[in-house]
């Protein structure tokens, strides 16, 4: 990979660019590292890159290898992969609550038992994310019971 | 499967294994006591025909740990599959030990007293699922109400 620093003007804000044909796993994550320190992530949506403050997220939800970020009022594409945010996000306020979906603690309004001994987690939008028995411990451990 | 699932469906399967033979000797009881007004006496195939229910009861319960992940469609599907699949095993331990006769409204006693025990173990466990939902929306709510705080603090 090529590295060009080049000089800025003076008075002229830093910045990155990244020239590439499309955006890999290891440049997401590049721009992750270097977005982080300010909490924002990067998503895509009508394929732009917009920033996004993780605490701003409801839930990701991994669709056909496709994993989705929902905030409040939009749904985002994200390049990373479930057990890659797992790692990448705060232990203490995401948790995974099935195979394909992470959860944001501070987002969710209630539990409720639901058929089968599994359970419904409703967030604060109104959306209804299944919590399956295997991951309640988890939960239950976050919130030190 | 890891160690901590198997764990998992074990306990499971214990305790809908013990529920239903707890609830079998409960109901069977009262109602000899109530309804045929005699006393209930116990011969030892009755109380191996009661286990093997339980034992086959907390099994097929274990289905349900392989469907946490399905759709609520296919969970109702597996709910009705066990109540079959239970109901045929009672069917099948009763006429071995002759629990009920070869008639209509033997049958339906027989019938009546497996869904009440169903519905009570289905009640047991959801009332079980319920506080443990509601123990966990209160440390929800005590961790909200301990955010507000630590934010007003910092305004």
């Amino acid at each position: 990979m090529k590295v060009t620093i080049l000089e800025k003007k003076a008075g002229e804000e830093d910045e990155l660019i990244i020239k590439c044909d499309s955006l890999d796993e290891s440049l997401t994550k590049l721009i992750n590292q270097f977005k982080g320190g300010k909490g924002k992530m990067n998503f895509y949506k009508d394929g732009r890159i917009v920033f996004v403050d993780a605490e701003e997220v409801l839930y990701f939800e991994s669709v056909d290898d496709t994993v989705f970020a929902y905030t409040k009022d939009s749904v985002y594409e994200t390049k990373s992969k479930l057990y890659q945010l797992e790692n990448e996000l705060p232990a203490s306020i995401f948790f995974r609550a099935s195979k394909g979906v992470i959860v944001n603690l501070d987002k969710i309004d209630s539990l409720m038992p639901v058929f089968g001994g599994r359970f419904e987690a409703v967030l604060q939008n109104g959306y209804k994310v299944v919590i399956s028995r295997n991951y309640l411990n988890t939960l239950k451990e976050l919130l030190g019971l | 499967m890891k160690s901590e699932e198997r764990k998992e469906l074990f306990s499971i399967m214990l305790n809908v294994c013990t529920r239903v033979i707890t609830l079998i000797f409960i109901v069977t009881t009262l109602f000899e006591k109530f309804i045929q007004k005699q006393d209930t006496h116990w011969a030892i195939n009755d109380i191996w025909g009661v286990l093997f229910i339980g034992i086959v009861s907390g099994l097929g319960s274990g289905i349900f740990c392989y469907l946490k992940e399905a759709s609520k469609i296919n969970v109702i599907v597996s709910h009705v599959v066990y109540f079959l699949m239970l109901n045929a095993v009672l069917l099948f331990t009763s006429l071995k030990l002759g629990w009920f006769e070869i008639e209509f409204s033997s049958l339906m006693t027989m019938e009546s007293m497996f869904i009440l025990i169903y519905a009570a173990v289905s009640v047991l466990v959801y009332m079980l699922d319920y506080n443990e939902a509601k123990k966990i929306n209160q440390k929800i709510q005590d961790r909200k109400k301990s955010h507000a705080a630590t934010e007003a603090i910092e305004d």
